[in-house]
């Protein structure tokens, strides 16, 4: 009964103590109750998955963090490009699709939505405070 | 229109009236159906009809045989007790001239 009390401990302090209580008076054997357990704690999770994939924001997230690490990610690599340049071959670049001026305008745009996306974060928060 | 088990629950907890609780409610369903009734599909189902206002629920007292816990009250609404008449109604008319003996 020491596990179906540990397993317990993932539920809600007022439902847990009706269910382990439950357990004992109808005298369910320890493998069992950690079974039964272990099913409603699923069943309670999965209320909990259901209910966030149905929220709006989760999508919205979803949909933002993509662009955001790829734009994020071409950014770093165009600054590090433009840093050392120096040191590649801009015929073998321009093999490989790259240049300076693309990785320069890409970079320069890559950081002007940065800013915008944090001046935008911080706009409604400085508003709040006034 | 209810579940199946939604119906066994809203009948178990209606026949132990005030004694209604989560064994109590347990046992009378494996008695009736012959079969096991888990913990899970219990406590999820009684969660579902409370948030459609079919039955309340509250904590109630502690008994030595629980191990001094506490015990999930069940109260069958008005609202519950007119979805299971419903229930009831339409396996009895759905069911009427059909014989289920097996040959």
């Amino acid at each position: 009964m020491r596990l179906a009390s540990l397993l317990a401990r993932m539920l809600d302090p007022a439902e847990r103590e009706a269910v382990l209580g439950d357990l004992v008076e109808c005298a369910v054997p320890p493998g069992r109750a950690c079974r039964e357990l272990l099913g409603l704690v699923a069943r309670r999770q999965a209320a909990i998955w259901a209910a966030s994939w149905k929220d709006r924001r989760l999508w919205l997230a979803v949909t933002l963090v993509f662009p955001a690490v790829h734009l994020l990610d071409r950014t770093a690599l165009n600054s590090w490009l433009i840093q050392n340049y120096k040191y590649f071959d801009p015929g073998l670049l321009a093999q490989k699709g790259l240049s300076i001026h693309r990785a320069m305008g890409e970079m320069v745009c890559g950081w002007a939505l940065i800013s915008a996306c944090v001046v935008l974060a911080t706009a409604g928060r400085r508003k709040a405070s006034f | 229109m209810l579940g199946e088990f939604e119906y066994l629950l809203l009948t178990a907890a209606a026949r132990l009236g005030d004694s209604a609780y989560g064994a109590a409610i347990r046992e009378e369903i494996e008695a009736a159906t012959g079969k096991a009734c888990s913990i899970g599909a219990l406590y999820t189902t009684l969660d579902r009809l409370e948030a459609k206002g079919l039955v309340q629920t509250w904590t109630g007292e502690a008994t030595p045989q629980r191990g001094g816990r506490a015990k999930r009250m069940v109260r069958v609404s008005a609202k519950g007790a007119e979805e299971a008449s419903a229930f009831y109604n339409a396996v009895m008319r759905v069911s009427r001239g059909v014989s289920w003996s097996v040959t």
